[in-house]
This record gives structure tokens, C-alpha cells and sequence, in this order.
């Protein structure tokens, strides 16, 4: 005692010197081992004035229950509970929290073990009356300690996948779970819920009373926990589970037996009453706010029927709404009160919500719209304030999507008002985003903006695209309002610009054109949305209610009037005839070419410099997605198009080629005279690329000037100053423009005029006399990039119907380009880039090809492979700049060459394999795909160390690529030669622990496929076995002895890791699953290993349980196999 | 690498310039560009503007080919930046002389004389596997009129 009493006060005092200090650390470590600790314990409780001991006594009292419950009798361990709550309730005075806390943590351990043994529980019940007694005493420090216990034993059932450390099987836990959710879980709720009664009866300020504000405080959080509770509803499997339990808001969901509580209305009056007690109060609001969230979640088998549904939200309805007729919200719970709202419609869809009484649902609406168009001011203020915590702007955002649900579906609502609605919160937002006079929005900044701050385009995508649902909802409004703000906005920029041609613009002009832009910035996004949707890897559809809108207009429309406008981008709409009378989607597309036009113009004035490069991007991508959507339509998909539509932009449409045209100037003239901002030139290429991604505008496309104009664009090579991506791209959408045209001839000429001139320039250059010479001229280099960019993109440019083709024009470059490598290998700028196309043949065209040519690409691999080896082994670099992972770029790009070529293996048909199929070639392929794959293995195990592995991306990569390997071809692993081998499974053990979670799964999994392959088809006597043996055991003198420099073994092995729980839990599947496969190579092995740990353990009812845990692992193991 | 290569690495730029100009945009991260004065390597590159409606500039940190300083510039992506000319090529090692000064074989058998052993953790790299008897060649690295050994392999001939 003495010598816990002076350790307890080293460790707990200030200024001990660092030796003492760990000896008394030792000391306790110690204590938590000792056997049968419970006497130990009651002793320290009783005489240690010293709080750290107390503490200590405490954690060691739950070590000794959960450890040695299976030795204590029943009665023992309800005596021992009794004495616990004893000691907590008669000492409480001077007893501080922490030890209080465990103490109850300790109790509630017992009673959770003991009813996992009983059922029913009646100890529990009874255990339950006696602290609920406590709660309902006048001394308030009996009440806290009961609603800790109350907290501490909810939270022993609350999880079932992260409790094993209490001895239980996660069946047991979970079994305990719902046998208490469904019992006493609620016993505890309605008790709380009459307390939170009785002191809401308080008519005094809560919180001058310091005893009843504490009370408040733990009955509302019990009320919280237990609305946030997850109830187990279904049988899930373990993994689910713990996705359940993670979920940080889990909607409220009871089972049956809850029923009459949440339906009797005084519950939800209750809570909302207590929050209305405690709106103002920041320690508790959050809490009660959260119930009454929760309680707009209520869904499951409680609301069994609609009647039942519509009482419990009408209900809910009429205390919400009274709350907010007679609140004006304050800024802390503008989040509580959105999500309040998006709860209810999450789990009320509107097909309730319209059997809502008479107003009711009305109301509801009105309440939605005021609080989302309050809260996007409210936002947009935030914005100005430049806050880091958006708690309008969130709350926004909430109030949105709460939206979404009822415009989803609002055929069953009164679908007049939600119009009405829908147009208000349209209006506010553009207000929001516009300048003045047409909105609020404050001066643009000035400041400097780096590229890692996030574009509007991206950062509030998901607002707009709910912004675009409900300025469909009103499409006549809202695209009439985006037109008239879009033709403004010209006008003015137009005025703008010619005075600036004039010379005649000044400073105060510079900032009208600032605030211009960000206007017609904002409308350009607000459009894009509106008119088109996001349509992530499915067809891009015109929206119907931008179709019904044509077709509603068409009677009125002057088509003559409407093809006019868009065929006149350089003229005002003001300065066609009877242009009012135009179609108004057809008009809004048409102020688009115009915007665009207007930038051309002021290119062609030298005005490029008073554009605005972010303006132009979402330009772009406005243009991008008009394409996708609107461009030469599928007419089958809809039941009707309007005429206007179909003549504009339909296919065999005049309007159609002309705007296709008209694009591709466009992205021409982005392309020559604004390569310098690399954001839109990204933006512009896209655009190029999108046009080209389909057959109907391929084939247009190659009939229009444009394109060819395009093409001597880049033959011209006067794009040197296009980025490498850019340049690429371009090429992309060049080729890809060609890919469905089914007259091959034309195809062929077409690749005849696109390709063979970049081919060919490029073999003439390496073939010259004079290039052996001139390689080290930067020009010449510079060449050879921009070339090898070229091929990249035409890479990049296949397709499953061309690539064939295109792989059979770039084959002659490759074997070309292995020499480049040859040449250039001390320049990594070229080695990279010669590697990365590589990496993309084998990504994007090795699945598509035949066997033959595959085998060309498997041959051209291997070539490379030995050209880069030919240089880099034995290598060392001694570049000052030798810091992070670009120093190994090249490495990287050749394992990512490997896994790449071994996607393609014929194998249990797994693998993507789409090229056409000749029978009788395929054996020779297989062949040809492992063999480049191992001999990059052998090529790239020499450059594998320690401190390379320690790049993650290189690290990942590289495991993923030797797993990959080990799952397809495990025999030839274990042909590899011995060193190579001894340094790739030393590789694989330092995977096991030292790295990120994901590499050391993929390790547990190499070990898996190996060790599964070793078991079933190598003989005992196999080499490969005595290599994968240490895996099993570990091998001592082979740690002992292997030197400090080489991927040394120096971790326990896979058993010797999860016996020590040195297995982070995420890895643990994986982990058991490569135990299983080594215990099933290495039987005896296993049992001697189990033998020899059993004789270490001097204790023998320890060694016993041991025994029988690792003896029916293995028999388990045994009948498995 | 063939003879007439070796001849023009070693001297054979006298009337080539050492740099060139390029626009800033063109240039890539990896590659190299001369701050205030030095020759570097592009280790980072990116764009930032003024305003958010304003014209991209070009923010790089490059590091100083030989020295292995730390450099910064920004530059509107319009404008041109030079860049440094940088050739890189293979000598066999023949011997170090005692003053520090290495003699590297061209392929023609022509001696070179004039590049220093370089310092530190390299340096004692190349002359302890020197005196070891190993075969060498070395990578030597060209730009602005410096030079420096910059890796060594073994010689597979």
C-alpha cells in the first residue's frame, strides 16, 4: 500500500524527474496484472486519500471483473456490485468524478454480464428500481450518481462491434442489445421523460438553480441517448452492423413495442416545451434541440400504417409550428432547425404529406420556403464575413435538399403553390449571387486567390443543382428572368469593351467590369443548371420541363426569328426582327453564342486582356454541357420535341452543323490566343472532347471546316505553348471524332490526315543523320515531348472500336520510342514521359486488342523494361532535389506498367477482355502477359528498399502490384529466384506492419493467395514452403543475424500479431484469413507453436483457456479444409 | 553514346546559347527554369490570380541545380521565362587526382580534367568505390557553364 500510495503521488506530482516517474508507471502497469485483485482494490477505496489510486483501483477492479468473471460465483459478484454502489452512494461527497464514472462504468459491466446469463432479467429490473429510486431522491448528488449509472449502463448495450473486449462474443452482445432495447431501455426513457416532467414544472429561471440546471442536464442527455439509439431492426451480418452503429445521426426507429410511447402526443409537447425552457442556454439547447430532430426521424414499424403516420406528424406539426410562430431564430439553431426539416421530409415523403389536414401542409411550405430563403441571405452575409464555420450556408443547403424530396415528387401535391414557392427561393438565390440593382451581392474581392481555393462550379454544385430543380419548377419564369439578366449583361460588357477600344474607359469602369463578370459568371452557372442536369455516366437528357416549355411556346414561336437569333451571335437580340417572338430556350442558348462571340471579338480587338479567364471556364463548361444535352438529340428517347428544338439543334438540322462549327472556332481560338490560362484551356479541352464523345457529332464534326482548321492548328505546332494536358487532350478529341464513322475508308482518310503527319514528323526526327547529334538541343527535345504528348493522346483517344485500329499506327512509334529512352535515359523529364504512354497503352488499349497485338505491346514492354534497366541498375542518383516521390516517378510509372499489362489475363474470366477472339492464339498470350510481368518483378525487386517503400503512393502501388501478380500467377512466384524471392517477401512482412492500412491488407491478402496455392499444390519438401514458414512463426536467427541496410525481418509474425493485438482492428479480417491459410500449410508446425506457448504459461488455468481457444481454432481450421 | 555525341556534349555549344526563352505556362513541374539567376528545377508550380475574375500567374519554387537552394518567382503565365539549357552525359571514371579533380573518359578516349570530385556523402561515395577498384561511370550534368557529377552506375562493359 505504502509503496502504491508514493508511486501514486510520483506519477500524479509535478517536477519528478523522468526515471522515477517511469518506475512508478511501472508499478501500476504491474498492479492492473495482478490476480484476483478484488480485496486489493476494496482496501484502496477504503484507506487511499490519493485520487490517481483510487483511479487505479477502479480500472483494475474492471480489468479483475472481465478477466476472472468465469471464476467468481453469482453470489460474489452481486455482492461485489452491491459493494460498489454502496461505496459510490456513501462516499460520494469527497469522491471525484473520474472515479465515480468508472466505478459505475464497473457496475454497469456487471449487470450487463449478469443478464446475458439471465433471462428475463430480473436483477437488472431490480438493479433499475433502485437507482431509478435514486434519481427521484431530493439530494442531488444521489441523483447524478443514479443518472450516471444510468448513462454508464446504456452505454454497455449501445454497441455490439467494438465491445469485445469484455469476453462476449459479438452474438452475446448483440443478443443483449435487443433484449434490452426492447425492455428496459424503455422502462428508463418513460422514467427520465416523467423526471424531465416534473422539473420542466419548475416556474423559476433554471439556471439560477445550479442543482435542478445539473439535473436537467443529465436527464435531457439519457432523453438524447436513447433517441439517438440504434435499435436493431433486421439481423445483420457483423460488418453492416458496424456501419450502423458508426452512424453518427441515426434516425429514430424502434421497435413495435415502443409504439404507444412516441404516439402519445404529450411526449412530443413535452420536448418541445423543454426546448423552448432552454432555447437560450448554450450547454443544454443543443441537446434538447437534438430530440426533437430525432423525434422528426420517428419512422419503422411504430408508424405501421398511414392514419397512424399522419397523427404522429400532425402532431409534430402543430408544436413545430407554434415554436416558430412565436420564435424568431436565433443563430445557433438555424442548423437544428434545417435539419428538423429535412428529417421530416426524409421520412414523410409528400405522398403523406398531402393527406395532411385541411392548411396544414400549406403551412408546412410556407414555413420551408420563408426559413430557406432566410437562411441563403443569411449565407450569402456569412460569405462576406468570411467565417469558417458556414452555419447559414449549411443550414441552406439542408433546407434545399429537404426541398428536393418535394419536387420530386410533387404530381401529389397542389403543385400551383409549390410553383410559387419554388420561385421565391429561384429569386432569392440569383439575388443572393447578383450584384446590384438586380441583387445584394457585395463587391467582388480583390485578393489574391491561389489555385487550392475551390471553384464556385464545384463548391456549390450541389446547391445549384438544386437551385436548376426548382428554376425547372417555373421554367417560363426562370428562364425568361437568366435570358433578360444574360442579354443585359452583354449589352453592358459590349458597351464596356468598345469604350475600352476607344481608350475611353476608366478605373471606375475596371470595377463595373469586375462586378459584371461575376454577374454574368453566376448567371452562366445558375443557367447551366437550370437547363441541363448533371447526368454522371448516363445519357444526357433534355429536362421535360424544358421540353414542355418549347412545346407550350411553340404556337406563339416565329421560327424564322428563332434560327435568326441564333445564327446572328454578333448582333443584339434588340437588332433582330420580331425576335420577341422566339423560341425563349432556343433565345437563352443563342445569348450564349453571343457571350462568346463577344470574347472573340474582343480577341480579335487585342482586348484579350480585359477578359475574364474564369468567366470564359464556365463558359466552357456551360457549352460543354449544352453539348451533351442539346446537340444533336436522340429523338427516340422523347415522346415529344418541340420544333424549335429539333430544328435548332436536331439531328439533319442546318442549326446543328452551324453551332457544331461555331464551337469549334471557339475552342480553336481558346486554344491559340488564350493558352496561357491553364484553367481554361483544361475547360476548353474538355469541351473538345465532349464534342467528339459521340457518333452523331463525330460524324458531323468531320464534315465541318472547323475541325480541319483545328487539325492544322495542331499540325502547325505554333501550340508550343500549350500545356502537355492540354496538348494531349487536343489530340484526344481530335481522334476520338473519328471513332463511329462506319465507312472505314473515310476513316482511314481521315487518321491519314490527323495521325500520319504527327507519326511521321516524329520518325523522320529520330531517324535523321543529324539526330544522334542534336538530341541534347533543347529544341530537339522539346520536339520529342511534344511528340510523345501527341501519342499520348491518340492513346488516350481509343476507344473499343478504334483501338485496334490506332494501336496498329502507333506500334511503329513504340519500338521508336524505346530507342528515345535509350537516348534520353538521363533526362527523366523524357523517361517519364515515354513511360507514361506506355502506362496508358496498356490502360486503355491492351484490353481491347487481339492476341497478336497484344503480344506486339507485351514485346514493346519488355524492351522498354530492359532499356530502362540497361540504365538505372546499379544507378545512384545523387540529385540535390533527391527529396519526395517525383525523384521515383519513373519507378512508379513502371510498376503501374506492370499492373496494367497483367489486366488482361484470360483468367477464370475475370478479367476484361474485350478484344475479338482467334481461337488456337490465346495459350501464347497468357504466356507473354506473365512473362513481361515477372521479368519487370526481376526488374524492379533489385530497386525495392526500406526507404522507398516509404513513399506512400510508390508503396501502395507496389504492393498492389506484387499482390496482384501473386493472385494470378502464383506458381511463378514461387519460381522466382532465391533473392529476389527473400526480398519480396521481406518486402512483404515489413507490409504487414509498418505502413498504411491498406498495405498491409493487401500484404495479409499476398499471403493468402500464396500460401492457398502452396497448401494445394506444392509438395512438402518445396522450397517456397521453408520461405513462408517464418510467416507462421517468426524465425529468430534469421532476425538475429540479417543486416541493418536490407529489408530486414524484424517484426513477430502473423500469429505472434494477433496474439499481442498488434492488428489494427480495420486489418483483422485479413489478418485471421492469412492465419487460416498458414496454419493450413504448416499443421505440425502450428501445433508445436501452440505446444511450446502453452508450456511457457506457468499458470495452469491461464494455459488451460489458452489451450482450448487455440486448439478449436485449429480444429475449425482443420474441418474447414 | 557515339563519338561525335561526346564531342559535342564536351565542347561543341560554344556559339549555343544556355537558355531560351519559354512562356511560363508551357513550363512544367519537373522540369527547369532559371530564378534569379540560377539555374533550377521546377519541384512546384502553381497558379494563383488577382481577383477572382483576374489573370493566372504562375507561382514556382524551383531548386538551384547545383547549389540545391531553394528558389521562388512569380510570373504572369503570358510572360516568358528562360530556361536554363541542360545537358546531361556518361564518363568513365579514370582516376581522381590528390587535389580533388576527377579524370573522366569520353568514348573517343579523350581525358577531361577539369570537373571537381563533387562534396559530401556523393563524393565519398564515388572515390571510396574508386579505390575499391570499381568501374565507374558518371552522369555529368551541364547548365550555364557549371558542371557537376550528378549519379554514378557501375560500368556493365
Amino acid at each position: 500500500m505504502d509503496q502504491l500510495e508514493k508511486a501514486a503521488q510520483i506519477v500524479s506530482g509535478d517536477g519528478v524527474a523522468q526515471e522515477q516517474r517511469r518506475e512508478a508507471e511501472q508499478v501500476f502497469l504491474q498492479l492492473r496484472n495482478t490476480k484476483n485483485p478484488f480485496n486489493l482494490c476494496r482496501q484502496i477505496l477504503e484507506t487511499s486519500k490519493t485520487e490517481y489510486l483510487l483511479f487505479e483501483a477502479a480500472i483494475l477492479l474492471r480489468l479483475g471483473i472481465i478477466r476472472e468473471w468465469s471464476t467468481l460465483s453469482r453470489e460474489d459478484i452481486i455482492q461485489l456490485r452491491r459493494y460498489i454502489l454502496h461505496y459510490i452512494v456513501s462516499n460520494q461527497t469527497e469522491k471525484i468524478h473520474c472515479v465515480r464514472e468508472m466505478l459505475s462504468q464497473v457496475v454497469a459491466i456487471i449487470v450487463k454480464r449478469l443478464s446475458v446469463e439471465e433471462d428475463p432479467c430480473e436483477d437488472r429490473t431490480q438493479f433499475l428500481s433502485e437507482v431509478e429510486q435514486l434519481i427521484s431522491m431530493p439530494d442531488n448528488n444521489m441523483r447524478m450518481i443514479g443518472c450516471s449509472i444510468i448513462n454508464a449502463l446504456m452505454q454497455e448495450y449501445a454497441v455490439t462491434v467494438k465491445s469485445t473486449d469484455v469476453g462476449l462474443t459479438w452474438e452475446t452482445h448483440f443478443k443483449a442489445k435487443k433484449q434490452f432495447e426492447g425492455t428496459d431501455l424503455r422502462r428508463i426513457f418513460l422514467f427520465i421523460v416523467s423526471m424531465l416532467g416534473e422539473v420542466i414544472k419548475y416556474e423559476g429561471d433554471i439556471k439560477i438553480n445550479a442543482e435542478l440546471y445539473s439535473l436537467l442536464y443529465k436527464l435531457i442527455t439519457i432523453a438524447e441517448n436513447t433517441l439517438t439509439w440504434s435499435f436493431i431492426s433486421l439481423h445483420l451480418p457483423k460488418r453492416l452492423m458496424s456501419v450502423f452503429e458508426q452512424d453518427q445521426n441515426p434516425s429514430l426507429r424502434p421497435s413495435q413495442q415502443w409504439k404507444e410511447t412516441f404516439l402519445d402526443p404529450n411526449i412530443i409537447q413535452l420536448f418541445f416545451k423543454i426546448y423552448w425552457r432552454v432555447r437560450g442556454d448554450w450547454g443544454i439547447n443543443c441537446h434538447a434541440l437534438n430530440c426533437l430532430i430525432q423525434l422528426a426521424s420517428l419512422n419503422g414499424t411504430v408508424l405501421s400504417n398511414r392514419p397512424v403516420r399522419i397523427k404522429y406528424l400532425t402532431q409534430y406539426l402543430e408544436c413545430l409550428f407554434s415554436f416558430l410562430n412565436n420564435a424568431s431564430i436565433m443563430d445557433e439553431e438555424v442548423l437544428g432547425i434545417s435539419n428538423i426539416f429535412r428529417k421530416l421530409l426524409l421520412f414523410f415523403p409528400p405522398s403523406i404529406l398531402s393527406c395532411l389536414p385541411e392548411g396544414m401542409f400549406q403551412q408546412l411550405i410556407d414555413h420551408l420556403t420563408a426559413l430557406t430563403c432566410k437562411f441563403a441571405v443569411g449565407a450569402s452575409r456569412e460569405e462576406l464575413m468570411d467565417q469558417d464555420d458556414q452555419l447559414y450556408m449549411e443550414a441552406f443547403e439542408q433546407m434545399l435538399q429537404s426541398w428536393s424530396s418535394i419536387l420530386a415528387e410533387n404530381n401529389s401535391l397542389q403543385s400551383e403553390q409549390i410553383k410559387r414557392n419554388a420561385i421565391a427561393i429561384f429569386d432569392t438565390y440569383l439575388k443572393c449571387h447578383l450584384g446590384p440593382p438586380n441583387g445584394t451581392r457585395h463587391p467582388v474581392d480583390v485578393d489574391e486567390i491561389t489555385d487550392a481555393v475551390q471553384s464556385d462550379r464545384l463548391g456549390y454544385k450541389d446547391q445549384l443543382t438544386l437551385i436548376g430543380l426548382c428554376g425547372r419548377e417555373a421554367p417560363e419564369h426562370s428562364i425568361s428572368v437568366l435570358t433578360k439578366l444574360l442579354e443585359e449583361q452583354i449589352t453592358k460588357l459590349r458597351l464596356l469593351l468598345s469604350q475600352a477600344a476607344s481608350n475611353s474607359m476608366t478605373i471606375a469602369d475596371n470595377a463595373v467590369m469586375e462586378s459584371l463578370y461575376e454577374d454574368i459568371h453566376w448567371v452562366l452557372l445558375t443557367s447551366g443548371h437550370v437547363t441541363t442536369m448533371d447526368n454522371e455516366g448516363e445519357t444526357a437528357l433534355i429536362p421535360s420541363e424544358v421540353v414542355s416549355l418549347c412545346i407550350k411556346s411553340a404556337p406563339s414561336v416565329d421560327m424564322e426569328a428563332t434560327l435568326n437569333l441564333l445564327a446572328n451571335p454578333a448582333q443584339l437580340p434588340g437588332d433582330i426582327p420580331n425576335s420577341c417572338n422566339a423560341d425563349p430556350v432556343i433565345r437563352l442558348m443563342s445569348d450564349i453564342l453571343r457571350l462568346c462571340e463577344t470574347e472573340s471579338q474582343a480577341l480579335t480587338a487585342n482586348l484579350g486582356h480585359l477578359l475574364s479567364p474564369e468567366v470564359s471556364s464556365s463558359l466552357m463548361w456551360f457549352l460543354r454541357r449544352f453539348c451533351l444535352t442539346f446537340l444533336l438529340p436522340n429523338e427516340s428517347y422523347y415522346s415529344e420535341l418541340s420544333i424549335s428544338l429539333t430544328s435548332s439543334f436536331g439531328r439533319d438540322s442546318e442549326g446543328a452543323v452551324w453551332t457544331l462549327n461555331y464551337l469549334l472556332k471557339t475552342v480553336e481560338k481558346n486554344l491559340r490566343l488564350r493558352s496561357s490560362e491553364p484553367a481554361l484551356v483544361e475547360d476548353t479541352v474538355n469541351l473538345l472532347v465532349t464534342m467528339a464523345d459521340s457518333k452523331e457529332r463525330g460524324i458531323l464534326l468531320m464534315k465541318s471546316e472547323g475541325l480541319m482548321e483545328l487539325v492544322n492548328l495542331q499540325h502547325s505546332e505554333t501550340l508550343g505553348t500549350l500545356s502537355s494536358a492540354a496538348q494531349r487532350g487536343l489530340m484526344q478529341g481530335l481522334v476520338m471524332c473519328a471513332a463511329d464513322i462506319g465507312d472505314a475508308e473515310a476513316k482511314n482518310k481521315y487518321w491519314n490526315h490527323v495521325l500520319d503527319p504527327v507519326i511521321n514528323q516524329f520518325r523522320v526526327l529520330v531517324s535523321s543523320e543529324t539526330f544522334p547529334k542534336q538530341y541534347h538541343d533543347e529544341a530537339v527535345k522539346r520536339k520529342v515531348l511534344y511528340h510523345i504528348d501527341n501519342f499520348v493522346g491518340i492513346v488516350q483517344g481509343c476507344l473499343i472500336s478504334t483501338a485496334q485500329c490506332l494501336f496498329s499506327r502507333v506500334i511503329v512509334v513504340l519500338e521508336d520510342i524505346v530507342k528515345i529512352l535509350d537516348i534520353y535515359h538521363n533526362y527523366p523529364i523524357v523517361v517519364e514521359s515515354v513511360m507514361e504512354l506506355f502506362v496508358e497503352c496498356g490502360r486503355r488499349m491492351l484490353c481491347f486488342l487481339t492476341p497478336a497485338a497484344s503480344k506486339q505491346l507485351y514485346k514493346a514492354s519488355v524492351e522498354l523494361v530492359s532499356a530502362y534497366a540497361k540504365h538505372n541498375l546499379g544507378k545512384r542518383n545523387l540529385d540535390p532535389q533527391a527529396t519526395d516521390e517525383e525523384q521515383f516517378r519513373d519507378l512508379q510509372l513502371l510498376i503501374e506498367l506492370l499492373t496494367s499489362l497483367l489486366s488482361k489475363v484470360p483468367f477464370n474470366n475475370d478479367f476484361i477482355d474485350l478484344a475479338p477472339n482467334t481461337p488456337g492464339e490465346e495459350p501464347t498470350e497468357i504466356v507473354a502477359g506473365a512473362d513481361v510481368c515477372l521479368f519487370g518483378l526481376n526488374i524492379i525487386m533489385p530497386f525495392i528498399s526500406r526507404d522507398l517503400l516509404r513513399l506512400p503512393t510508390l508503396c501502395s502501388q507496389y504492393f498492389k502490384m506484387v499482390t496482384f501478380i501473386a493472385e494470378i500467377y502464383p506458381s511463378k512466384i514461387c519460381e522466382l529466384n532465391e533473392e529476389l524471392l527473400n526480398n519480396l517477401l521481406a518486402s512483404i512482412e515489413l507490409g504487414l506492419t509498418t505502413f498504411a492500412p491498406d498495405v498491409g491488407i493487401l500484404s495479409f491478402d499476398f499471403l493468402v493467395v500464396l500460401g492457398s496455392h502452396v497448401h494445394r499444390h506444392c509438395p512438402p519438401d518445396a522450397p517456397i514452403r521453408a520461405k513462408l514458414k517464418p510467416f507462421l512463426k517468426g524465425n529468430e536467427e534469421q532476425r538475429a543475424v540479417a543486416p541493418e541496410t536490407t529489408l530486414v525481418r524484424l517484426h513477430p509474425l502473423v500469429l505472434d500479431l494477433i496474439l499481442c493485438q498488434q492488428v489494427n482492428s480495420d486489418l483483422l479480417q485479413s489478418a485471421s484469413a492469412a492465419l487460416y491459410t498458414m496454419i493450413c500449410c504448416f499443421q505440425a508446425e502450428y501445433q508445436e507453436l501452440v505446444s511450446s506457448l502453452l508450456r511457457c504459461q506457468s499458470d495452469p488455468d491461464t494455459g488451460q483457456r489458452l489451450a482450448e481457444a487455440l486448439f478449436i481454432t485449429e480444429e475449425r481450421g482443420l474441418q474447414v479444409v | 553514346m557515339s563519338e561525335e555525341l561526346s564531342h559535342d556534349f564536351e565542347g561543341g555549344d560554344a556559339g549555343a546559347s544556355q537558355i531560351y526563352p519559354a512562356q511560363c505556362s508551357s513550363l512544367r513541374k519537373n522540369g527547369y527554369v532559371v530564378i534569379k539567376g540560377h539555374p533550377c528545377k521546377i519541384v512546384e508550380m502553381s497558379t494563383s490570380k488577382t481577383g477572382k475574375h483576374g489573370h493566372a500567374k504562375v507561382h514556382m519554387v524551383g531548386i538551384d541545380l547545383f547549389s540545391g537552394k531553394k528558389y521562388e518567382d512569380i510570373c504572369p503565365s503570358t510572360h516568358n521565362m528562360d530556361v536554363p539549357v541542360v545537358k546531361r552525359a556518361d564518363y568513365q571514371l579514370v582516376d581522381i587526382s590528390a587535389d580533388g579533380y576527377l579524370s573522366l573518359m569520353l568514348e573517343s578516349g579523350e581525358l577531361r580534367e577539369d570537373i571537381k570530385l563533387p562534396e559530401g556523402d556523393l563524393g565519398a561515395d564515388i572515390k571510396q568505390r574508386f579505390e575499391g577498384g570499381e568501374d565507374m561511370l558518371l552522369t555529368v550534368m551541364k547548365a550555364m557553364g557549371e558542371e557537376t557529377v550528378v549519379a554514378i552506375k557501375q560500368n556493365s562493359k
